[in-house]
């Protein structure tokens, strides 16, 4: 699964989740559904906009995590 | 999405509907009442029993036991009891497609409403119908016709495959709502 790892990032930039949102052009429930792990997947545009207002790259925000075993068997 | 002549036409359904369901209610407390009332009657009276089993029966058929009385009164109550589940399910649908509330987990009940009712009426149909059969009871009047079993049947199927398509749809918007 893919894991986004935003708070390191914006605790790095010192702004909050609300800026952020309202940077990108997004809501905070939006912004928060991404935060929790709750998001089915992210647009192009919108990680684009998040990387420009933090200053990153995807890979600063976005990090892969291999599923549990069973998860994987059942991928088999 | 919904012009003037679906605006209209949503708006006479939904009168037609309210009126169906207050004439279910209606008829549904005022038969409750009228039961109750010959029971107590029945019981407290044991002369006019005679007379109220003998009005009964000969409405409804050429049989002897209370018991099918009984029977006959539940069946009944029981089919008007699930077509106010489906009148009033009906009535909340076309509510929510005025206020365009579409894709949401509240239609999907109401759907599931319909289905209940309507698949609660065949089944019970079908049961009375052989239950009536060994009593001799005559129940042309309260149950359905048979030969439009099949018909029902496929009615249900239909409606089952349509709340199967949108359960599918809510949940594929739900996933799309989760892409940020």
């Amino acid at each position: 699964m893919i894991k986004v790892t935003i708070d390191k990032v914006l605790l790095d930039r010192q702004i909050t989740s609300k800026m952020l949102a309202a940077e990108i052009g997004i809501t905070p429930a939006n912004l928060s559904i991404l935060k929790t792990g709750k998001a089915k997947g992210i647009r192009f545009a919108t990680l684009a906009r998040i990387c420009k207002v933090l200053d990153c790259q995807p890979g600063d925000i976005l990090t892969y995590v291999a599923d549990d075993a069973t998860d994987d068997d059942q991928l088999a | 999405m919904t012009n003037k002549y679906s605006s209209s036409l949503l708006t006479m359904m939904y009168v037609i509907s309210v009126i169906i369901l207050a004439s279910l209610i209606i008829g549904f407390g005022t038969l409750t009442l009228i039961f109750l009332i010959l029971g107590v009657v029945a019981l407290v009276n044991p002369s006019a029993r005679l007379g109220i089993l003998h009005d009964i029966l000969s409405g409804i058929g050429n049989v002897n036991s209370p018991w099918a009385i009984l029977f006959a009164i539940l069946f009944l109550l029981f089919i008007i009891a699930m077509s106010i589940l489906i009148a009033w399910s009906v009535f909340k649908l076309i509510q929510n497609v005025q206020h365009k509330i579409f894709f949401e987990t509240s239609t999907l009940r109401y759907i599931k409403g319909v289905l209940w009712g309507y698949g609660a009426i065949i089944i019970w149909d079908y049961l009375g119908s052989v239950i009536a059969g060994s009593f001799g009871l005559d129940i042309g009047t309260i149950g359905s016709d048979q030969s439009s079993s099949g018909i029902s049947l496929l009615m249900w199927f239909a409606l089952y495959a349509i709340y199967i398509i949108f359960k599918y749809g809510i949940q594929l918007q739900d996933d799309s709502n989760k892409i940020v």
